[in-house]
């Protein structure tokens, strides 16, 4: 049985396919069409997906979407009517000029150029939510835990939780638009300057940098209740009241202004683009995150009450706050965390393929998603002709060679194009499309950015440890295979790894174990065999732009950025 | 007294009982029996709405009154109630309810063999229905007969709002709307 799972007509668009349980492939539209945080419909990634199982349309048994417009829809008509402007004639007829809708079973035919009838599969809409809870809980491998789910919103809903077990997820809380700790993580963002999807993380590594002096401000922008609940003090924001502009079109989506006025007269005037980042900004974005943290705890602290569980699953655009996940097991009872790789919206094409296999069709659960590896690939005859095109320098090693050399390369401060193997699903790079350079050296962060990557100088890189020595260099030892997790990194080795530690002496980690990634856990332990250090510096294969896919790609980053030696594949290419 | 003729009387004296002008509330599922929760969500939202311009009145069966209730509680939690009224009518089925719906000034429904009678008869009628993919519809006959401007155009503002809410997926315009 094949089921096709889409993420469409939001950010992050993507398409899984799983057949009989098993996960076959899944893809980020972006990587395809390299437009960053793809809105559209995900054409390109459902091919890729029909490839990789080797069928067509027409052997689809179900088709899901992460989206059911009649979920909550006498809410979202309540709402509409009892506080959008009153609207009698007025919003039906802002509705009839601005929204553009489409319909699923079209639309799919449309994209892969087939008669809309050819197409057999049952098609079923799966709201939002409850395919972020799918996405984590079924492919984690706990019988049992309790589920969060938390973002901006998703059919008027913007955080769920609940249990699950066995096969059955049972939703226990919800809270409805217009109230999201996701979307006062954009308005303040928005504040600051940040102004493009999936700019939050950058305020993310802003926040260790301030003070939280602002927290009472905070704890009055986003107000805890009873029983793990919270609510907007909506004054704080438009989106509620005046609407706020928004486009899921084909490219990267754009959302309006979010902040009210009262934003300004509380923190003082907004950030623009390009404006020096004061103390003051810094102290906003600690406040921020300390708050964001509380609230996230106060949800996990309920949780935990109503489940009884100390396993967690965790989805939603919220959970790629990793300084927040790292703290989960440190101030809640937690002790297992599961964090999908792509927890964010790409990932409800995943909790589809489950929700309708699992839930729905009742089948029991026998695939764990130990790891993010679920793109396309290519052989080393395929990149052959790359390489020979290039006209640069290279040669054919086998994986010993391999990994010694790009070992070798990276002890000698040299910037490392990583490609290899299957392209990681979710929007980090897990040592398949990465660029690895040196920790050891406090100035691979300058080089880097002057190099290639372009960042804000404030952004931490990430580090890369060997899974089996975490304890060595960090103060908590749960595994983070996703890059998902934030941990203190022990006093003693921050001059060890100056390259990867944040200025609140902490690492964005990612655990590598061998039979998950074996030729990358062989790189890390020649680097360690070369340097003692089973750490690398690991950043995306990109410059301002998705990471790269396919070889043609990361051979064209190579040549047009300053990068000193790419794998590719097995070849090893130079200047 | 046969049962028919009792039924016949119990129907004429509900309809001279009921103040006119009223909205009639007619929904199969709660004079048969006790609905899904989940089935009563839209319509009684609907019914709330319109309410703040003309009464309306909601046969059903007794059995069915708690559920009706929870559903308006949970519809209700918060929103300022703006209403001329829902009256219950406690009825024994579908014939004696459906007495009230020829002298009613807005029908509202989603009994599909009702909408063709409210057309015939020139009724003023709003009809939910699921369409394929079991979304949503909401489909308005007559609704040039309704006098009051404001009950009028909230009607078109919630089929347009539900047509086009459940009848896709919105990809640009007002973010409020698309969620």
């Amino acid at each position: 049985m094949y089921i096709l799972g889409i993420n469409a007509y939001h950010g992050d668009a993507s398409a899984a396919i799983v057949h009989d349980g098993q996960l076959v492939a899944a893809a980020e539209e972006e990587r395809f069409n390299r437009k960053k945080h793809c809105a559209g419909f995900p054409t390109l990634a459902i091919r890729y997906c029909l490839e990789a199982a080797g069928i067509t349309a027409a052997e689809l048994d179900h088709v899901g979407i992460s989206r059911d417009p009649s979920a909550h829809l006498h809410k979202k008509i309540l709402f509409s009517i009892t506080r959008l402007s009153g609207l009698s004639g007025l919003i039906a007829a802002r509705l009839a000029n601005a929204a553009k809708v489409r319909n699923l079973r079209e639309e799919l035919a449309r994209s892969l150029d087939v008669p809309a009838d050819s197409c057999r599969a049952q098609f079923h809409n799966v709201e939002h939510h409850k395919a972020h809870m799918a996405s984590c809980f079924l492919v984690s491998g706990f019988d049992k835990a309790a589920i969060l789910s938390i973002d901006g919103f998703g059919d008027f809903i913007s955080t769920m939780w609940g249990q699950g077990e066995g096969n059955r997820i049972e939703v226990l809380g919800e809270i409805e638009y217009p109230h999201s700790v996701g979307i006062v993580y954009t308005a303040t963002s928005q504040y600051l300057g940040f102004l493009k999807y999936g700019d939050e993380g950058k305020v993310m590594g802003l926040a260790p940098y301030g003070t939280p002096r602002f927290l009472e401000q905070f704890r009055d922008i986003v107000q805890s209740e009873r029983d793990g609940r919270f609510k907007l003090n909506l004054d704080y924001f438009l989106h509620h009241s005046e609407g706020v502009e928004m486009s899921w079109e084909d490219g990267s989506p754009t959302i309006g202004r979010i902040f009210s006025d009262k934003y300004v007269e509380t923190f003082g005037p907004a950030r623009h683009q390009g404006e020096p980042l004061t103390s003051h900004y810094e102290d906003i974005a600690a406040s921020l995150q300390a708050r964001l943290e509380e609230v996230g705890f106060h949800i996990l602290q309920h949780l935990h009450q109503k489940t009884g569980s100390k396993r967690l699953a965790l989805a939603g655009g919220v959970a790629f706050n990793s300084v927040m996940n790292g703290k989960i097991l440190l101030h809640t009872p937690f002790e297992e965390v599961y964090v999908q790789p792509a927890a964010g919206d790409a990932g409800t094409a995943l909790g589809v393929c489950y929700w309708i296999e699992n839930v729905m069709l009742e089948r029991p659960r026998r695939f764990i998603m130990g790891h993010a590896y679920t793109g396309p690939e290519y052989k080393n005859g395929q990149i052959e002709r790359v390489v020979g095109s290039s006209g640069l320098k290279h040669r054919l090693l086998d994986d010993a060679e391999l990994t010694r050399a790009a070992a070798q390369a990276i002890a000698d401060g040299k910037i490392v194009g990583w490609f290899q193997g299957r392209m990681e699903f979710g929007p980090r790079a897990l040592g398949n499309r990465s660029i690895v350079v040196d920790p050891r050296r406090p100035e691979m962060k300058d080089i880097l950015n002057a190099r290639i990557k372009k960042r804000e100088p404030f952004r931490p890189f990430a580090p890369s440890i060997l899974e089996e020595r975490i304890s060595e260099y960090f103060e908590q030892t749960h595994p983070a295979p996703t890059m998902l997790m934030v941990y203190q990194i022990k006093p003693e080795k921050r001059a060890a790894i100056p390259a990867v530690t944040h200025v609140d002496g902490s690492g964005r980690l990612q655990t590598v174990s061998r039979a998950t990634n074996p030729l990358y856990h062989g790189l890390i332990s020649e680097f360690e065999r070369i340097t003692g250090v089973p750490v690398v510096l690991n950043t995306s294969f990109n410059e301002d732009e998705p990471i790269v896919c396919t070889p043609d790609q990361a051979m064209d980053c190579f040549q047009r950025t300053r990068m000193d030696v790419l794998f590719l594949g097995n070849y090893m290419v130079e200047r | 007294m046969a049962a028919g003729v009792q039924a016949t009387q119990a129907a004429a004296e509900l309809v001279r009982a009921v103040a006119k002008p009223y909205a009639a509330l007619f929904l199969p599922a709660v004079l048969e029996g006790v609905p899904e929760k989940q089935e009563l969500f839209l319509p009684l939202t609907l019914a709330y709405l319109l309410s703040a311009h003309i009464a309306f009145q909601f046969p059903l069966r007794e059995n069915a009154l708690p559920l009706v209730e929870r559903v308006f509680d949970d519809i209700l939690h918060g929103l300022p109630k703006e209403s001329k009224g829902i009256c219950y009518q406690s009825v024994d089925g579908l014939e004696c309810a459906s007495v009230l719906v020829p002298h009613s000034s807005l029908l509202l429904t989603d009994d599909r063999g009702l909408e063709e009678l409210a057309g015939g008869d020139g009724l003023s009628a709003a009809v939910l229905s699921k369409s394929e993919g079991n979304t949503n519809l909401l489909r308005l006959r007559n609704l040039e007969k309704i006098d009051d401007l404001g009950l009028r155009g909230k009607l078109a503002g919630c089929a347009q709002l539900i047509n086009v809410q459940s009848g896709g997926f919105i990809t640009q315009g007002h973010f409020s709307l698309s969620w």
